[in-house]
């Protein structure tokens, strides 16, 4: 099965040689990790292969995704002016009601524009619509349905509250394809950026915890954190020869006094 | 008079500019013409109340600057001005960039009001 690229090489051979055609890939990390540049690099890949893309927003307006994707090098508006891309502006009750409709908008894009792929950023405000969540797993159900029938590979950002420690997970988690993780870690002091591929359905993937950085060109992924433990926790500890022995005998001799 | 708004301009405001909740709406769409909403979500992102929002939505569709969906049980607005009224609308919102014409907007605008602000 064809597989699409990120247009982030490293996270390509994380995930075995990037998503397959037509997935849904959730992103989570709290706020100012990069998901929706993670998501942007992704629209960009295709655009630079003439495979046209859609980016919905909930909240952020184009304009400021426009200006923050141009400081990337990104030109959205030009894209769309060269039917490549089309920024769409909306509430999660709209949305879901245009997907769901006949000729609705996306069928309409995918027919006009030959979309291949699509961000929905952030697919938390689906949690607005309602507060039972049976209803709100039916809801992402039917909305990752619905982009798949439409034939698009998705990335879907998903907001994490908590800017440290472990997530909890949500009913998303068991109805996307793929996750990939991203979370501050603090090291010395200073405010690191990690990421971790959780899931990927039907491909094996790299298992590693993965430094990354966001450059004026992108996303980049750099070497795992390599002496470390603990680094989902958000505070990771050192991995010392002495450190480890002392885990290992000393804290039981101490226990034995 | 050192400084003139342009005949074409003038004319725009006086045929499209006819509140503040106009002037608003039509520069919010230029920017974010990707924008496809009902009355509630674009009142929400403007950070005004629906019931303003809503008659101003509808004078605009009737003026082509949106096209409203009414398939759907609350009516959608999406910006879709032809390409002749698109170059007068993107006129304006670039004119709006700079102090001294967006000064010169509004004061052809309270004028055309008599002075009231709506």
């Amino acid at each position: 099965m064809k597989r699409l690229s990120t247009g982030i090489p490293s996270l390509d051979e994380m995930t075995h040689g990037g998503l397959y055609e037509g997935s849904a890939t959730l992103i989570t990390g709290a706020p100012g990790t990069g998901k929706t540049t993670f998501g942007m690099q992704f629209i960009v890949a295709g655009v630079e292969k003439k495979e046209p893309g859609i980016v919905v927003t909930f909240e952020h307006f184009p304009e400021i995704i426009y200006r923050d994707a141009l400081s990337f090098g990104w030109d959205f508006k030009k894209y769309e002016e060269e039917g490549l891309l089309k920024v769409i502006f909306t509430s999660p009750e709209v949305f879901k009601t245009e997907l769901e409709k006949e000729m609705g908008l996306i069928d309409e894009l995918t027919a006009e524009m030959g979309a291949k792929r699509i961000l929905i950023d952030p697919v938390t405000y689906f949690q607005f619509m309602t507060e039972d969540r049976a209803e709100l797993r039916k809801a992402y159900n039917s909305l990752i349905n619905g982009v798949k029938r439409a034939e698009l590979t998705s990335i879907l950002t998903c907001e994490v509250p908590k800017l440290f420690g472990e997530e909890k997970t949500s009913s998303l988690f068991y109805i996307v394809d793929n996750i990939i993780g991203l979370r501050y870690v603090e090291i010395e002091s200073q405010l690191r950026r990690a990421l971790l591929v959780l899931k990927m359905r039907g491909s094996d993937h790299a298992k590693d915890i993965r430094e990354f950085e966001i450059t004026d060109k992108g996303v980049s992924i750099e070497a795992k954190f390599e002496g470390r433990e603990g680094i989902l926790t958000g505070t990771p500890k050192s991995i010392t020869l002495a450190g480890a022995l002392e885990e290992a005998f000393g804290g039981k001799r101490k226990e034995e006094r | 008079m050192p400084f003139e708004l342009d005949k074409e301009l003038k004319e725009f405001i006086d045929g499209y500019i006819n509140s503040f909740i106009h002037w608003d709406l039509i520069a919010f769409f230029a920017r974010n013409p990707g924008t496809r909403d009902d009355a509630a979500g674009i009142a929400r992102r403007l950070g005004r109340r629906e019931e303003d929002m809503a008659p101003v939505l509808e004078d605009l569709a009737k003026k082509g600057v949106l096209d409203p969906d009414k398939r759907t049980k609350k009516v959608i607005y999406f910006y879709s001005p032809n390409p002749q009224l698109k170059k007068r609308i993107d006129n304006f919102v670039k004119a709006l960039d700079s102090k001294i014409n967006r000064m010169m907007i509004l004061t052809e605008f309270l004028q055309k009001k008599g002075g009231r602000i709506a």
